[in-house]
C-alpha cells in the first residue's frame, strides 16, 4: 500500500478511474493530486485538488477539491488526511467541493472527515448554442478592433494577460499568468486591440469537443464595457461558424460582477443542482 | 435705492442675455477693452508656444493637441480682427452675408477647441490614441449638423420663403442654445472622464479641468469676452500641463524619480497601503529597455526611468506569479531582440510596516546597488 502524488507523467496510469478532463490540468500550477494504490498495486483511491487565493493577500487561502473517489474507506481517509496536511501547510481556512455527483461512500468518507454536504446551486451556469444566438444584443457585428486570438502574436498575448494580472484580473484561475495561449480555443476566444495593445479579453477554454468555459471575461477603461459587449458579438458570430451546434458554454458565477452579468444575460437560467460540501480550518489564522 | 438696484439688474440682464446694455459708455468699454484683451491673449498664446520646446516639436500626442487648440485660438483671432476691421471701418462688402459666414466660421472655431480639450483629456488620462479616433468620431456629427441649421437658417432667410426679422432671431436663439448645450456636453464628458478614471486609479494625473472650465463658464456669461476666456482657459491648462511635465521624462515618456518621490508622499498623505515594483537594468542598453518596456509594460502600469540604464515598473497590487510572468517576458523579449542582452531584474514588494516613502527610499537604494554592479560611478 502506498500513496504517489498524480502527475503529468502518471496520470494515464489512473486512466479508469480519472475523467479526461484532469489529463493537462494536472500540469498546472496549483492543482495537486494523490492517489491512494493498494496492495495488489491497484488504485483505489484518488484525489485532486486546487489550491485558491494563495498569491491573494487579501483573500483567505482556500481549497477546491476537484475530484474525488474512494473504493474503502481507509483509502478515502487517508487520501483526506492528507488534503488537510496540505492545507495547513498553506494556511487554507476552508476546503470546499462542488460535484454534480458523489458515491454514497465518498459521501459518508466526506462526513466522516469533517465536511458539511448539502444540496445546493452550482454557481456555473451552462449555456447552449441556441441560447447565445437567440439574444438579440449578440446580432450586431462585433468592431473590427476585436480580434480572435489565432490574430494576435504571442507577445501581445503575453503582455495583455500581464496587463490584467497587473491589476489583480485573474478570472477563474490563480495560475493565469503560467498558463499558455494555446490552452484558449483559437477561434471563439478573442481580445480587445488598442495601439497594438490588448485591453479586453475573452478567453474560451474548451474542455472537450462542443464544451468551452469562458476563462476570463475582461476588459480596461476607458471602453470597457463597449470592448465586453463587442467581444460577447465576436466570440457568438464565430459559434455559428462551428462545424457543430452541439455546443455547450460553461458560464462560472465566480464575483460580484459575472453574477450581474449573467443574471441580466440569462435571466432564466439557473445552475444544475449539486452536492456542495465545506470544511474550515479554525486553526489556520486569517491572513492580515 | 431700489430704482438703482432695479437698473443695475438690468445693465447685468442685458449684457448677459444681449450682449448690449444700451448705454454707451459701457458699451464702448466692454468693445474696446475686448478687443484689447484678443489681442493679450493671442500674444500670450504665441510666447507659450514660443517658449514651450515640447509644444514646438509636438512629438507627443498631448503636444499636438494643445498646439491645434493654440492654433484655432489664432485663427479666431484673425477672424475677430476681421470682423472688428470691418465694423470699425464700416466696409461696404462686409455685408449680412460675410457677416453671417464669419459668425458661422467663429462658432465652430469655438466648439471645435472645446472638443479637442476633452480628447486632451482623455488622452492624458487614458493615454490610449486609437481609442480617440474609435470612440470620439461621432463627436463630428454635431458640428456638421451645426453647419446644416445655418445653411437652413440663411435659405429661410434669403430663400423662397424670406421669414421675417423676428423669426430669424428665434431661430437663431435656438441654434445659440444648441451650441451652447453641445459645449456643456464636452464639458460634463470631460468632467465624467476624470471620475471614471479616479474611481478606478488611485494617482494624479495633474490634470485641473477648472483651468478651463472656469474661465469657459465666465465666456457663456460675459459673452463679448468668449474667446478671450477660451484663450485664458488654454493658457491655464498649459501650466498644469508645464507641472506634470517636470515629473516625465521627455525623451522616454516615463515618469522621473522625482515622481516617484512625490508619488510616495502623496500614497501616504492618503494611507495607500500596498506597492510593488520591478526593477529592470541593463548597462549601455537604456534605449533597448525603454522600447522593451513601452512595447510590453502592461496598460495603466507606471513606468519610471531612475537613470539611463535602469527602469522601474510599479504597480499596485501584483502577485508572484505576475512578477514571474513579467521577468520572463522582459527577460525573453530582450535575449530574442536584434542586440540580445540579458537584463538584471529584480521585483520588491512594501512591507506591511513600511511607508510608501520608505519603500520608495528602499527602491532607489535596491536600483542604486543594481545600477553600482552594472557601471559604477553613476550615483542614484
Amino acid at each position: 500500500m502506498s500513496v504517489v502524488e498524480i502527475n503529468v507523467d502518471n496520470i494515464s496510469d489512473f486512466s479508469n478511474m480519472i475523467p479526461t478532463d484532469f489529463s493537462t490540468e494536472i500540469s498546472r500550477t496549483y492543482i495537486g493530486g494523490k492517489a491512494y494504490i493498494g496492495s495488489d498495486n491497484l488504485p483505489k483511491a484518488g484525489v485532486i485538488w486546487e489550491l485558491k487565493n494563495s498569491e491573494d493577500k487579501k483573500k483567505p487561502n482556500k481549497l477546491e477539491i476537484l475530484w474525488f473517489y474512494a473504493e474503502d474507506a481507509d483509502s478515502g481517509n487517508e487520501l483526506l488526511r492528507i488534503v488537510d496536511n496540505e492545507a495547513r501547510n498553506k494556511e487554507v481556512l476552508e476546503a470546499y467541493f462542488e460535484f454534480k455527483t458523489l458515491g454514497s461512500n465518498e459521501q459518508n468518507i466526506m462526513r466522516e472527515n469533517g465536511y458539511n454536504i448539502d444540496n445546493a446551486e452550482s454557481s456555473v451556469i451552462s449555456v447552449s448554442y441556441s441560447d447565445i444566438e437567440s439574444l438579440p444584443i449578440l446580432q450586431k457585428e462585433p468592431n473590427a478592433y476585436i480580434s480572435p486570438l489565432s490574430d494576435i502574436q504571442s507577445y501581445q498575448f503575453k503582455s495583455g494577460i500581464l496587463s490584467f494580472t497587473f491589476r489583480s484580473r485573474y478570472g477563474l484561475l490563480d495560475d493565469l499568468p503560467f498558463l499558455p495561449i494555446s490552452r484558449y480555443d483559437p477561434d471563439l476566444s478573442c481580445c480587445a486591440l488598442t495601439d497594438s495593445k490588448v485591453d479586453g479579453f475573452l478567453l474560451l477554454h474548451k474542455i472537450k469537443t462542443g464544451l468551452f468555459r469562458v476563462e476570463l471575461f475582461s476588459a480596461m477603461q476607458p471602453n470597457a464595457q463597449k470592448h465586453l459587449l463587442n467581444m460577447m458579438r465576436f466570440s457568438a458570430h464565430a459559434l455559428k461558424n462551428q462545424e457543430t451546434k452541439d455546443i455547450t458554454v460553461l458560464l462560472t458565477r465566480h464575483d460580484e460582477a459575472s453574477v450581474q452579468l449573467i443574471s441580466k444575460m440569462f435571466p432564466d437560467k439557473r445552475g444544475e443542482e449539486i452536492l456542495k460540501g465545506h470544511k474550515k480550518y479554525v486553526e489556520n489564522r486569517k491572513k492580515s | 435705492m431700489p430704482e438703482i438696484i432695479k437698473r443695475s439688474g438690468e445693465l447685468i440682464y442685458n449684457l448677459v442675455i444681449y450682449n448690449f446694455t444700451g448705454y454707451e459708455k459701457i458699451d464702448k468699454f466692454i468693445l474696446y477693452s475686448g478687443i484689447v484683451l484678443i489681442y493679450v491673449f493671442a500674444v500670450g498664446i504665441i510666447m507659450m508656444i514660443a517658449l514651450n520646446s515640447k509644444l514646438r516639436s509636438r512629438k507627443r500626442t498631448e503636444d499636438k493637441l494643445m498646439f491645434i487648440e493654440c492654433m484655432l485660438v489664432l485663427a479666431l483671432t484673425v477672424e475677430e480682427t476681421i470682423v472688428i476691421g470691418a465694423v470699425f471701418f464700416n466696409n461696404p462688402w462686409f455685408g449680412h452675408y460675410v457677416w453671417l459666414l464669419f459668425n458661422v466660421i467663429n462658432d465652430l472655431l469655438y466648439m471645435i477647441t472645446i472638443f479637442l480639450w476633452v480628447l486632451l483629456v482623455d488622452y492624458i488620462l487614458y493615454r490610449r490614441k486609437e481609442h480617440l479616433w474609435r470612440d470620439y468620431w461621432y463627436s463630428l456629427i454635431p458640428f456638421v449638423l451645426y453647419f446644416c441649421i445655418v445653411i437652413i437658417q440663411w435659405l429661410l432667410i434669403h430663400g423662397p420663403i424670406k421669414i421675417s426679422y423676428e423669426d430669424y432671431l428665434n431661430i437663431d436663439i435656438i441654434i445659440q442654445i444648441a451650441k451652447k448645450a453641445l459645449e456643456l456636453f464636452y464639458i460634463v464628458k470631460a468632467i465624467m472622464l476624470v471620475r471614471a478614471y479616479n474611481k478606478e486609479f488611485r494617482e494624479p494625473r495633474f490634470l485641473q479641468l477648472n483651468a478651463f472650465i472656469i474661465p469657459f463658464l465666465l465666456g457663456c456669461i460675459f459673452r463679448s469676452y468668449d474667446s478671450v476666456f477660451l484663450a485664458m482657459g488654454i493658457l491655464l491648462t498649459n501650466i498644469t500641463m508645464i507641472k506634470r511635465d517636470t515629473y516625465l521624462d521627455y525623451d522616454t515618456g516615463f515618469y522621473n524619480r522625482s515622481y516617484l518621490e512625490f508619488i510616495s508622499s502623496y500614497r501616504d498623505q492618503k494611507k495607500y497601503d500596498g506597492g510593488s515594483a520591478i526593477l529592470i537594468c541593463a548597462e549601455g542598453r537604456g534605449k533597448s529597455v525603454s522600447n522593451l518596456i513601452k512595447a510590453l509594460k502592461p496598460i495603466d502600469s507606471n513606468a519610471f526611468i531612475l537613470d539611463k540604464d535602469i527602469f522601474l515598473i510599479f504597480s499596485e497590487s501584483i502577485r508572484e506569479s505576475a512578477v514571474k510572468m513579467a521577468i520572463d517576458i522582459f527577460t525573453e523579449a530582450a535575449q530574442t531582440s536584434e542586440e540580445p542582452f540579458t537584463p538584471n531584474i529584480k521585483s520588491l514588494e512594501r512591507d506591511m510596516e513600511e511607508s510608501a516613502v520608505e519603500f520608495a527610499t528602499r527602491l532607489l537604494r535596491t536600483a542604486g546597488d543594481m545600477n553600482g554592479s552594472a557601471h559604477r560611478g553613476v550615483a542614484l
